[in-house]
């Protein structure tokens, strides 16, 4: 009863061998891929840019700064310009 | 213990397995430098940066497997046919003999078990051409080439099983001994000869 076990394991696994022999060339036709349209349009490290304004360095910090000063000079403005009328 | 059969089809499938894989990987190397294709080498094999690129290597580089394949398959064939130890011809058989070229005969286990790996390989190709083509990976004519191969090796493997089948159910008396009409032919195996 062992044996025959055994005898059948050992041919089970020469039948998966033979398989995997068969299917080595086959599955190398899956060694090629190409790029889709999205992954050619995403820039690398690599890839020379012109430097136009879209692709310039945008301090966001700077940014936000000038924008709350303009804000605060504007409502000093508006401010001055309503007493200047009551007066 | 182990099946005689399942040790001489893993023999008989290594070297077409080799060949096979050397044939994918140089002819894809090769048909982009001709073709002047770029291509780059990642973790998932070769890139290259269009489909139609993709698609025109994958094709080529199929029809030069088929042809290693076409190679392999009409080698075990003419063997078959011809050098089959069952059916050779006297004639041959001197002639094989004299140019010292006795491996060409083979019985019908070894050249059978070289044929069904060779024809397992084709259909495997047929099969993944097939799927290829249907998502358009591959050109269709490709899987055409591949079906008629497949048949027409299929058709020419039966023809000779079936010879070999109706040879092996010949009774003695069946057989044919016909006088051979042509020259002499003396046969001189080195210093041994007298």
């Amino acid at each position: 009863m062992f044996k025959h076990f055994q005898k059948a394991l050992i041919n089970s696994l020469l039948v998966v061998l033979l398989l995997g022999i068969l299917m080595m060339p086959i599955s190398s036709m899956g060694l090629m891929s190409f790029r889709t349209q999205e992954e050619r349009e995403v820039l690398s490290v690599q890839d020379t840019t012109e430097k136009t304004e879209e692709n310039t360095f945008i301090d966001y910090e700077k940014e936000e700064e000038t924008y709350l000063e303009r804000i605060l000079r504007e409502a000093e403005e508006s401010t001055e310009s309503t007493t200047m009328q009551t007066e | 213990m182990f099946s005689k059969i399942l040790i001489k089809l893993i023999d008989e499938a290594i070297v077409p397995a080799i060949l096979l894989l050397v044939v994918r990987l140089v002819s894809v190397v090769l048909l982009s430098r001709h073709l002047r294709i770029p291509f780059t080498v990642s973790n998932s094999g070769f890139v290259f940066n269009s489909p139609e690129d993709y698609i025109k290597i994958n094709s080529y580089s199929m029809v030069f497997m088929l042809i290693a394949l076409v190679l392999g398959l009409s080698y075990t064939l003419v063997k078959s046919f011809f050098f089959h130890s069952s059916h050779i011809t006297p004639k041959l058989t001197t002639k094989v003999f004299s140019l010292k070229m006795s491996s060409f005969i083979q019985n019908s286990f070894e050249l059978y078990s070289q044929g069904a790996i060779w024809v397992s390989y084709l259909y495997l190709l047929l099969l993944v051409g097939g799927i290829m083509a249907l998502f358009g990976l591959v050109y269709p004519w490709i899987f055409y080439i591949c079906l008629g191969t497949s048949v027409l090796s299929s058709v020419l493997f039966i023809i000779d099983v079936e010879k070999e089948i109706r040879i092996s159910n010949m009774e003695d008396n069946e057989f044919d001994y016909y006088e051979d009409t042509e020259e002499e032919l003396i046969l001189e195996f080195g210093d041994d000869y007298v």
